[in-house]
This record gives C-alpha cells, sequence and structure tokens, in this order.
C-alpha cells in the first residue's frame, strides 16, 4: 500500500469518518487516472485538487480552510526517510540488500518504475560483490533535494576491476559476465561513479525518483 | 551400638568409613550417568549422614529427571530437524514445478527469486521434464519474478539456447512492462527467445503452429510460418 496515500488519508481522516475519506480519495484516483498502489509524492499535486472538490461536501464548512491548509502541507512536506546499509557477503544478502531498497524507495513514494531501477541496480551490484569478492557493503542514501533520489553506494574489499575503461566503453566483454552488470547499471542510473584497484571497489548509483 | 571403648570408637569409625564409602560409590555412579542407586536413609534417624543421604538422595533424583528431560529434548529437536529437512525437500519440489500444460507442451512459472542454487536446479528438473515427456515446447512464464537482472536473463538465454539443442522451442512469457522497461534500459538482447505476453498466446501459437507442421507434412522439414496462422 502506498505511504502517500496513507499520508493523504490520515489528513482526511480528521475531518471525515474513515469510510468517507477512503471513498473520495479513491474517487480522486480514479479521477486522476493513478492507481492506489503507484501513488507517489508526485501526483500530489495533480490528485489534491481533485480529493479537495471530491471530500469538501463532507467537510463541516467552518473546517474547510483548515483541511485544505493541512493538505498542502502533505504536499509540501516529503516524509524523512532515513538511510541504511547492508553487508554483503552470500547470496542471501543479496535479496536482503534489494528489499531494503525496495521498502525505502516505497516509503519516498516512488513510481514503480523507479523502483524496479533501483532493485535491479541493486541487485546487480550486489551480486558482483558476492561473485567476486570476499565482501563488502550497499548503502542506500535516500534524499529529496535537488529532487527525490536514491544513491546507491556499493563498496567491496576485492581485488578491482581489470579493464574497465574498455568495459565501461563496451569495447570488452569480460569471460565471467562482470561487466554486463556494470554496463547495465550504468545505463538504468541517471549518475554512475566507479573508482577501482587492487584495494578495492566503489561504485556509486543514483537514481531520480 | 555401643561396645567398649576402644571397640566402639573403631565401630563407630567403621560406621563413618562405611557411610562415606557408600556415598562415593553412589557419586561416581552419578558421574557415569548411572542414577539408579540411593543411600540408606532412615527418616527416625536424626544422624549426620542420615541428612545428608537424604540430601544426596534428592539431588540424584533431580538430576535423573533433568537428564531425561533432556534426552526427550534432543529426541523431539532431531525429530523437528527432519521435518524441516522434509519440508525443505518438498518446497524445492514445488518451487519448481513443470507442469504439461498440452501435449508435447511444459509450461514453468518461475516465482520469486532466482538465485544460484535455484537456477541450477530449474535447469535440471527442465531437462529431465524435456526428457521424460519428449516435450517440443516450453513456456517459461516470469509473472511472478521480482527481479530480471542480466544474471537472471543471462540463465534463460542460455536455458533457451540449450533446449534448442535438444530440439525443443522455448517461449519466455509474462514479463511485465517495468521489467520489459528495464531489461531494454539496460540493453539486455533477449532476442534468442521467443517473447509472448502470456502464456495462452504462448500456446495458442505453438498450437497452430504444430498443426500446420502435421497438415502439410513437409518433405525435408519445411518451414512453419512463424505468424502461426493456418496454411491451407
Amino acid at each position: 500500500m502506498s505511504v502517500t496515500y496513507n499520508r493523504v488519508l490520515v489528513v482526511l481522516e480528521k475531518y471525515v469518518s474513515r469510510v468517507t475519506a477512503r471513498a473520495t480519495l479513491d474517487l480522486a484516483l480514479h479521477q486522476s487516472g493513478i492507481r492506489r498502489e503507484n501513488l507517489g509524492d508526485h501526483h500530489l499535486s495533480r490528485v489534491l485538487k481533485h480529493v479537495l472538490g471530491d471530500v469538501n461536501p463532507f467537510v463541516r464548512p467552518a473546517d474547510q480552510a483548515a483541511l485544505r491548509r493541512e493538505l498542502s502541507g502533505v504536499e509540501a512536506a516529503p516524509q524523512y526517510v532515513p538511510p541504511d546499509l547492508v553487508n554483503v557477503e552470500q547470496e542471501r544478502d543479496i535479496s536482503t540488500a534489494r528489499n531494503v531498497a525496495r521498502l525505502m524507495c516505497e516509503r519516498m513514494g516512488a513510481p514503480s518504475l523507479s523502483i524496479q531501477k533501483v532493485a535491479t541496480i541493486v541487485s546487480e551490484l550486489a551480486r558482483n560483490i558476492v561473485s567476486y569478492t570476499p565482501g563488502g557493503l550497499v548503502e542506500l542514501i535516500p534524499s529529496s533535494t535537488p529532487r527525490p533520489r536514491i544513491v546507491i553506494r556499493a563498496v567491496d574489499k576485492g581485488g578491482g576491476i581489470s579493464r574497465i575503461d574498455d568495459i565501461l566503453g563496451g569495447r570488452y566483454r569480460s569471460r565471467t559476465g562482470l561487466g554486463k552488470g556494470i554496463i547495465g547499471s550504468k545505463r538504468l542510473a541517471d549518475r554512475f561513479d566507479i573508482q577501482t584497484g587492487t584495494t578495492g571497489t566503489r561504485i556509486e548509483a543514483e537514481v531520480f525518483l | 551400638m555401643v561396645t567398649e571403648d576402644e571397640s566402639g570408637m573403631d565401630e563407630q569409625d567403621g560406621d563413618l568409613y562405611s557411610s562415606v564409602a557408600d556415598i562415593l560409590l553412589v557419586l561416581s555412579a552419578v558421574s557415569v550417568g548411572d542414577y539408579r542407586s540411593s543411600l540408606a536413609s532412615n527418616l527416625s534417624d536424626t544422624g549426620p549422614f542420615s541428612a545428608l543421604n537424604r540430601g544426596i538422595n534428592q539431588m540424584v533424583t533431580a538430576l535423573a529427571e533433568t537428564q531425561s528431560q533432556s534426552e526427550t529434548y534432543q529426541r523431539e529437536l532431531e525429530e523437528k530437524i527432519a521435518t524441516i529437512e522434509r519440508q525443505r525437500i518438498a518446497i524445492r519440489e514445488l518451487a519448481t514445478p513443470i507442469i504439461e500444460v498440452w501435449e508435447g507442451v511444459l509450461c514453468l512459472p518461475v516465482v520469486g527469486v532466482l538465485d544460484t542454487s535455484r537456477s541450477v536446479e530449474m535447469t535440471e528438473s527442465l531437462m529431465r521434464g524435456i526428457l521424460d515427456s519428449k516435450a517440443r515446447c516450453v513456456i517459461i512464464d516470469i509473472t511472478g519474478i521480482e527481479v530480471m537482472d542480466t544474471r537472471t536473463a543471462d540463465h534463460f538465454i542460455r536455458m533457451a539456447k540449450a533446449l534448442r539443442h535438444l530440439g525443443t522451442f522455448c517461449y519466455l512469457t509474462g514479463i511485465r512492462p517495468v521489467i520489459a522497461q528495464t531489461i531494454v534500459d539496460m540493453g539486455i538482447d533477449m532476442s534468442d527467445i521467443a517473447t509472448r505476453r502470456n502464456l495462452r498466446d504462448a500456446l495458442q501459437e505453438y498450437v497452430a503452429r504444430s498443426r500446420t507442421r502435421v497438415r502439410r507434412q513437409p518433405a525435408g522439414g519445411g518451414l512453419v510460418p512463424s505468424n502461426g496462422r493456418q496454411v491451407r
């Protein structure tokens, strides 16, 4: 269930009954053409216009101004989501990292395509750590400035990726398939940095939500 | 029983030594796990050894109970571990179910996470299934898959190639829109596998193709029209 949906619902329930709140919010979503589970913070300006129109008949006239103010508050204030970190050593840690990333994206009200991109990048980078290094970690750092985004930082103490420039340039196909995941992640991400050497590798990928 | 001085002392000493010896015997039996022996304890007797013997008997009984409880727990634990192992095997078999949806057509729904051991098992089960059923077509449905990364895509592409060597055609169905998008964005080339929207589409197409093949009876293995339409 979308976090954004719940945030709006909580506000509405202060002014109308729960049943009315849900019904009017669902109606507004239907009018905006957005499915409940896909509702993200970036949809709010569109949806809230409909919400106000739909719910006002049920709200006491004296309260209507306050409701309008609170709903603008919801739109203006994105939820604070703390960063997280997953140690990656065995294969099951890949799933853990993916789930943590997914949850974080959902809490930020991200649209499903962004969620899939983040989950895929985390999967690729974590898998490389498991396959080619003794271990490492994946850090997930959410941010809402300058725009909602998540930074995925994968750090390991492996032996580095040789011929990384050739790999990134598409000139070299590593026999192990190592390059494919990196290239794929680079293409999915909105920003991609990689530093690698004999003491380890550090990859930072950013996805706008 | 007290007799004359010296022999009285000897007899009391004798009783003392024999009481201590009895205690030592019982304790050494306990130390090897034998809790059956107990010490003589006369309830009316208020001598020091009587109380000590009673105390030791109680301790031995308590120890015996604890030991038997611990053995019971151990047995139960072993049974539970055996059950968990059986369930794990059952789950693994359920996790790669292969269903014959049409004569010679197998369907393999893939759900959840595809880690290395599961993907190996999946390939093995599929190969076994194909050999057992002599299937000519496999439809792999990935509606339930969580993420498609390069390793997973690679796995499916290789599987399709291996199946082709066995003379079996492979469809990939149930690619969700966000997955399709990330595959394209990443630049993964899935052109080696035939992809269709869902199981039904793939099955309909295959059945139509095989009917056409039978009807035309090509002399030297002619081409079957790829749009699946019947040719008269």
